[in-house]
C-alpha cells in the first residue's frame, strides 16, 4: 500500500456530540478529517475562521440520501485522495414505548442508524480494496447488547451494525480492511440529555465506575481503533461503558 | 484523469487498462485482456472488481453499480466495457 500523509479520516455526523470529538481528536492527531453533518460544525468553523490548515472537509449531507453520500464520498476522494478510516457515527435516537412507536420512526432509525452506514461502506470500501487496506469503525451502543426498555428500534439498528461489522471483518481482512464497532455506555451527550435526574442517577448507580463517561474517552476508543496499535483487532465489539454490561 | 466525456474507445482502453492495474498490484501478470474474456478466466475474483471499480471511479468519475448494475451480470470484460459506455454515455 502506497502511503499517503496525513492520513484521511472520514467521520460522519461530526458537527456535535461525539462526532464532533472524533473530527477533533482526529484532527489534533494530525489526521485529514473529512465529516458531513445537517449542521454545520462548530470545530471545523472556528478552524477555518483562524486560518485553517487544509485538513478539514465539512459539507451538509444528510446521510439518509444516498446520492449525496456518493457525492460527499467522491469530493473526498478528490481534496484528500482517499479514505484510510471510516468512522460510521451518524446516528439518532426515536425513542419511546414500543407498540406505540409511529412508523416514520421506524423509518427514520432504520435509515439513518443502518442504512446510511451500510451505504457509506459501501462507497468507501472499494477505494480501500483497490488501495490494500483501511480502517472502519462502527458506532453501536450498549443498547445492542443488553435489552433496554423503550429503545427497541434504536437497538435493533446498533445490533444490525455489529453483525455487519463482523460479516465485513471476515470479508475484507484477506485485504487488510479492519472493521470494528464501539458501543460506547451511557455519556455525556445529546443522547442522555432527555433522561430524568431519577434516571441518571440509576445508570450511574449500575455503573461500576460510577459515573457517565465523557465524550472525549469514547472518541480516545476510536482512535485506538483506527490506529496501529489496534492492526491486529478486527471483527470486535470494543464496549466502553464503565463496566455497565458486565 | 479524464476531462472531457470520454469515447467509447477511451472508456474501453481505461477498463482494461485499469483490469491489468489491479492484477498487477496484486502481483499476478495479466494475461490478453480483450472483449471477450471472461472476468473469471482473467483472473479477477470479486474483491478484484470492487478494486477496478475504485480505479474507474477515480479515472472515469462514475461508477454504474451502486445503483443501476448488477455486477453479477457482468460475464466478460465487454459487459463491463458496456456498463460504462451505457452510464456515461446517459451522462
Amino acid at each position: 500500500m502506497m502511503e499517503r500523509a496525513p492520513r484521511v479520516a472520514l467521520v460522519s455526523g461530526g458537527s456535535r456530540g461525539l462526532g464532533a470529538a472524533i473530527v477533533r481528536q482526529c484532527h489534533e492527531q494530525g489526521w485529514a478529517v473529512a465529516t458531513f453533518s445537517r449542521s454545520p460544525a462548530p470545530y471545523i468553523e472556528a478552524t477555518e475562521r483562524n486560518g485553517g490548515d487544509g485538513r478539514l472537509f465539512w459539507r451538509a449531507v444528510d446521510g439518509r440520501d444516498s446520492t449525496a453520500l456518493q457525492d460527499f464520498v467522491a469530493a473526498v476522494g478528490d481534496r484528500f485522495g482517499g479514505v484510510d478510516a471510516l468512522i460510521n457515527n451518524a446516528g439518532i435516537g426515536r425513542f419511546g414505548a414500543f407498540p406505540l412507536m409511529r412508523l416514520a420512526d421506524i423509518d427514520d432509525s432504520i435509515a439513518a442508524n443502518l442504512r446510511a452506514n451500510i451505504v457509506l461502506a459501501r462507497l468507501v470500501t472499494p477505494a480501500m480494496v483497490a488501495r490494500g487496506g483501511g480502517a472502519i469503525v462502527n458506532i453501536s451502543s450498549v443498547n445492542a447488547i443488553r435489552g433496554n426498555a423503550g429503545v427497541a428500534v434504536y437497538s435493533a439498528t446498533k445490533a444490525g451494525l455489529d453483525g455487519f461489522t463482523r460479516a465485513l471483518a471476515r470479508e475484507l481482512g484477506p485485504r487488510n480492511i479492519r472493521v470494528n464497532s464501539l458501543a460506547p455506555g451511557y455519556f455525556e451527550s445529546d443522547m442522555v440529555s432527555g433522561l430524568t435526574e431519577t434516571q441518571l442517577r440509576r445508570i450511574v448507580r449500575g455503573t461500576p465506575l460510577g459515573r457517565l463517561g465523557s465524550v472525549d474517552e469514547i472518541a480516545a476508543a476510536v482512535l485506538f481503533l483506527i490506529s496501529p496499535a489496534a492492526h491486529f483487532i478486527t471483527g470486535h465489539t470494543l464496549v466502553v461503558d464503565g463496566g455497565i454490561t458486565c | 484523469m479524464l476531462t472531457d466525456k470520454p469515447t467509447p474507445a477511451q472508456i474501453e482502453a481505461a477498463v482494461h487498462k485499469a483490469i491489468a492495474d489491479v492484477l498487477e498490484r496484486a502481483g499476478r501478470q495479466p494475461g490478453a485482456i480483450d472483449n471477450d474474456s471472461p472476468l473469471l478466466a482473467v483472473g479477477l475474483t470479486s474483491l478484484d472488481l470492487a478494486a477496478v471499480i475504485a480505479v474507474l471511479q477515480s479515472r472515469l468519475k462514475v461508477d454504474p453499480f451502486f445503483v443501476r448494475k448488477a455486477i453479477t451480470d457482468m460475464r466478460t470484460v465487454g459487459d463491463l466495457c458496456r456498463a460504462y459506455r451505457d452510464m456515461i454515455g446517459e451522462g
